[in-house]
């Protein structure tokens, strides 16, 4: 059985060989490739061999295109800056500062410009050499991730509190929800199997479930029911605490959720389970924040308590929360892969 | 190295806080700063340079993870590089200081202690953002030592009250400085880190009736006859927490198996017990949402040491 038949098999509620594992090792493939972060998030060719390398080397059962978070909103034309060592970020000069400055948020065409076009390149190139073998998940960061690296975070929440900027905001996000459709057809014809949103904002640790529903519910129920309809699977990642996974689950209807924290009605891995391991898969979720404090044997009883909690009827993949620590080596990452196929395995 | 962290949401006056503790830090004292990549301390280039004072920036990966990594080889090489006394590190405004101390804490760098950590709350705002806001918002007054309240003088009297209150039930033990920010002197500030409060401090608040409806809040009353004891009083405090509805506090006092009174004041990070010889009310009072009495009655009255079940319980229930 190979990785994508083992993630259909598990996405489609029936025991596989094997539990999958994916750690979000992209954070360190261009390490383990020789190149700097610069050259990995700004050319599509190295940034796919680095990956697809990490994957045969790890063994790892999920290619996803997770770069970082800065891709959209660059495009809109935030500044970023790149660096030979960490992940490209936003500079002080915010993008969105005033209420007029949302008029800078316009229809673009996601096949034309800098970084989604070469995120659609990126995934055409996964898909050609790995797709036959391996399932290829596009990875999009939500509308109101987007407005936020424009905006600031905390300057976005403020303005969706404000009555005179809210419906600014709201109008913008659906400016970007059109273009997100936009990106998400071209990324589908490139050749993914599955769109990852990034859904940051619907947890508990960010806002009431009520206030994200009221700006991104509707944009992002636009977005799945879109990816839904050209046959593609529709997956979530959100690190956030708490994350609402009902709220989400009945706009989006996702095959997988990808998290690190419980979701807020569920006070145990059983808890969760049983509540919602029937109606969608679950990916995750080892901290990344554990890995750098961890040795083997601690790690090793934890990877082991979530897969005996979460196996059971398969919709379970083995990864970590969010990415993995690019400071680290990708010792923890094999070790992950190796419980994966043992502990994991099914009769 | 101590670590004091300054949190606080977007406007409610980090910046401030963070310049007037740079502009005149304790004698002697080695600083260093970390802000997040979103950080806008904007002092002054020649007054960091002359102060020789080292900045230095987290850069983000995920929000969530962002402090993991970053974080601990930032304070590694402040240390190896400067050795300061004291790192003020400026978070994110949406940070929950609750990961970034178990993730200081889990560092395991030497010579590290945690100082206070003093969060800015802008006194306007403050309402909205804690119904609003997510878990964060909360977290961030609830684990501060110190939070300084910033534009109280634009709030009307009641609104002031009832937002310090608010924030009372969050973190009764925080020390409160409610002198406006730009006329907050840095040894005022420096003091109300070692928990002096400023020089005009909030009287202590005492709940009324009256003010629970505002705040949305229930206030159960029990009356026991018969004694407890210090363990059981520490054995309601973590029931009571652990019984699912919003409780914020407790206190009262209680007859003492070994005579006299108990007093205690429980929030759900502590609680404070100490004997009394003679009081004149007594009562175990509960404040909360969604208060269930049956249940509460029933923790009670096993937490009592005496088998006979004659506690009876009275409520205000708004």
């Amino acid at each position: 059985m190979n990785s994508k038949e083992r993630v259909l098999k598990i996405l489609n509620h029936e025991e596989a060989d094997y539990v999958p594992a994916y750690p979000l090792c992209n954070s360190i493939s261009w390490k383990r490739y020789g190149i700097g972060y610069d050259t990995w998030s700004k050319d599509p060719v190295q940034c796919a061999k680095a990956i697809i390398k990490t994957t045969e080397d790890l063994d790892l059962d999920v290619i996803c295109t997770l770069v970082d978070l800065s891709v959209e909103a660059a495009d809109w034309g935030m500044e970023v800056r790149y660096s030979p060592t960490e992940a490209v970020t936003p500079t002080d000069n915010c993008f969105i500062k005033t209420l007029e400055d949302y008029e800078k948020v316009v229809p673009i065409n996601p096949r034309e410009t800098e970084r989604m076009s070469k995120m659609i390149e990126l995934t055409k190139i996964l898909s050609e050499e790995k797709g036959d073998t391996h399932p290829v998940v596009a990875f999009v960061f939500g509308p109101m991730g987007i407005l936020s690296m424009m905006t600031g975070l905390e300057a976005l929440l403020k303005h969706c509190m404000k009555k005179k900027m809210k419906d600014t905001v709201k109008a913008k996000m659906d400016v970007i929800t059109d273009v997100l459709i936009d990106y998400c057809d071209a990324l589908i014809e490139a050749g993914a199997d599955a769109i990852m949103f990034d859904t940051l904002y619907s947890s508990q640790t960010i806002m009431r479930a009520s206030m994200w529903d009221e700006f991104e519910g509707a944009p992002l129920q636009r977005l799945a029911e879109h990816v839904h309809s050209k046959g593609k699977a529709v997956m979530i990642h959100n690190c956030g605490g708490g994350i609402y996974f009902k709220e989400q689950i009945a706009r989006m209807h996702p095959e997988a959720i990808s998290m690190l924290y419980l979701p807020p009605d569920c006070k145990t891995m059983a808890d969760l389970k049983a509540t919602y391991g029937g109606i969608t898969t679950i990916i995750g979720h080892i901290d990344p924040g554990f890995l750098m404090v961890a040795d083997d044997d601690r790690l090793r009883a934890l990877f082991r308590e979530q897969i005996e909690a979460y196996k059971k009827d398969g919709g379970f993949i083995l990864a970590t929360g969010c990415e993995y620590p690019a400071g680290l080596d990708d010792h923890f990452a094999r070790v992950m892969v190796e419980e994966a196929k043992t502990t994991g395995k099914y009769n | 190295m101590e670590l004091l962290i300054v949190s606080g949401f977007l406007g409610a006056g980090k910046t401030t806080l963070i310049k007037k503790m740079l502009a005149s830090p304790p004698a002697g004292t080695r600083l260093a700063v970390i802000e997040n990549e979103f950080g806008q301390i904007n002092i002054d280039g020649t007054v960091l340079k002359q102060s020789g004072i080292p900045v230095r920036e987290i850069t983000h990966g995920c929000i969530c993870c962002t402090l993991v990594d970053n974080f601990c080889k930032t304070l590694q090489h402040l240390k190896t590089d400067f050795d300061p006394d004291t790192v003020i590190i400026e978070p994110s405004g949406v940070a929950r200081i609750e990961d970034i101390l178990k993730t200081l804490t889990a560092s395991q760098i030497p010579g590290l202690s945690l100082g206070p950590v003093i969060t800015a709350v802008d006194a306007v705002d403050a309402p909205d953002y804690l119904d609003g806001l997510g878990a964060f918002y909360r977290n961030q007054i609830q684990n501060a030592g110190c939070i300084a309240l910033s534009h109280l003088d634009e709030c009307d009297a009641a609104e002031g009250r009832q937002i310090i209150r608010r924030i009372h039930l969050l973190n009764p033990e925080a020390t409160l400085l409610t002198t406006p920010l730009p006329q907050l002197t840095p040894p005022t500030l420096w003091q109300a880190l070692c928990g002096q409060s400023d020089a005009s401090p909030v009287p202590p608040v005492t709940f009324s009736d009256g003010d629970l409806p505002a705040l949305g809040l229930q206030n159960l009353t029990f009356i026991s006859s018969h004694p407890f004891s210090e363990s059981g009083l520490r054995q309601c405090h973590s029931q009571l927490f652990q019984m699912g509805s919003p409780l914020y506090r407790a206190k009262g006092s209680v007859p003492c198996v070994a005579g006299g009174w108990l007093f205690f004041d429980y929030i759900p990070q502590r609680l404070y017990i100490h004997p009394e010889e003679h009081l004149d009310d007594t009562g175990f009072c509960v404040i909360g949402k969604d208060l269930q009495a049956g249940r509460i009655q029933t923790l009670l009255k096993a937490a009592a040491p005496a088998p006979s079940e004659d506690a009876s319980h009275h409520h205000h229930h708004h």
